[in-house]
């Protein structure tokens, strides 16, 4: 089941295992990654370099693994709005991704819990870093606290 | 921590004492114009230029979680001696305590965790664990960072 989900977090309340967050589709730019390399201060050269990057057997430049990870918080970001707050955020490197190739970010809810002193509610999501070809490069987990609370759940 | 045939061939003792040792802390303001940069950087649009009025403009600007990592430990002093020369990334685990805005102070301090070796496509490879606290002015916990790194192929120059 695919959720339809607004800005203002409509739906979220009702989130239950199993239900599949709307897929975010990024492009990231080799501007991008000078960007990032520059906040980051992580100047590895197999991220601007294409030809240092060929020279390790890579296709070209590649996307920072850290900035993949960004890439999962904004989407948490984008699914929750101020509905909610991430808690925790775990990514694994397990493939190379290239710019300006579309990458498809997938979040599925695999826990839900409610506190039951504070009725505050909390979801787990799996997520999924897919390259153009469909590959899972990286995938992840997160979890969100929902700011609304429910009461006799 | 797992043993493989390659591990005494590359986890020397000297680099195992650096298990459970920190790095000094250090410490960083955050300003308005890294969060909008590292935002920018994220979402792959140019900065907007804004001047230093955007410090007061931005104070209630929150960063994404995860710009903790732009703020770089110091290294460990002595260094750790490091093998190889080229470094891949395998990872992170985050756990986000406390929002984080323009004015903050954030502290940081680095603790090896874990060091050791498997061999893989590459050939051997070292793997460093490290955990990263990240507080504030206060002391509170902001953050924390559970970090791979895996480093392998050519010898360092050190």
């Amino acid at each position: 089941m695919t959720m339809t989900m607004t800005a203002s977090g409509v739906g979220l309340r009702e989130l239950q295992v199993g239900d599949e967050l709307p897929t975010i589709t990024r492009v990231v730019s080799t501007r991008q990654l000078v960007q990032y390399a520059a906040v980051s201060r992580d100047f590895t050269p197999i991220h601007y370099d294409q030809d240092y990057a060929r020279s390790a057997n890579l296709e070209g430049v590649i996307i920072h693994g850290a900035l993949k990870t960004s890439l999962f918080a904004q989407a948490v970001n984008e699914w929750f709005g101020a509905s909610g707050v991430l808690t925790s955020l775990s990514a694994s490197y397990r493939a190379v991704d290239y710019p300006g190739e579309p990458l498809a970010i997938h979040g599925k809810v695999t826990a839900r819990d409610v506190d039951a002193s504070t009725g505050e509610i909390r979801i787990e999501i799996a997520l999924e870093l897919r390259n153009a070809a469909g590959d899972l490069t990286t995938p992840g987990k997160a979890m969100v606290k929902l700011h609304e609370q429910i009461s006799g759940e | 921590m797992p043993v493989t045939d390659s591990e005494d061939d590359v986890v020397t003792p000297e680099m195992r004492a650096f298990i459970g040792r920190s790095t000094p802390p250090v410490s960083y303001k955050v300003r308005a114009r890294d969060i909008l940069e590292f935002n920018a950087a994220i979402s792959g649009e140019l900065p907007a230029i804004t001047g230093d009025a955007s410090e007061a403009e931005c104070a209630d600007v929150e960063a994404l979680g995860t710009m903790v990592r732009s703020f770089l430990s110091a290294p460990f002093d002595p260094p750790f001696p490091e093998p190889f020369l080229d470094i891949l990334d395998g990872g992170s685990e985050y756990e986000f305590h406390l929002p984080i805005h323009a004015g903050d102070e954030i502290q940081v301090v680095r603790t090896m965790a874990d060091v050791y070796a498997k061999r893989g496509r590459l050939g051997p490879m070292l793997f460093k664990i490290s955990e990263v606290a990240y507080t504030d002015g206060d002391g509170a916990l902001v953050a924390t960072q559970r970090s791979t790194s895996i480093s392998y192929g050519r010898a360092s120059a050190q």
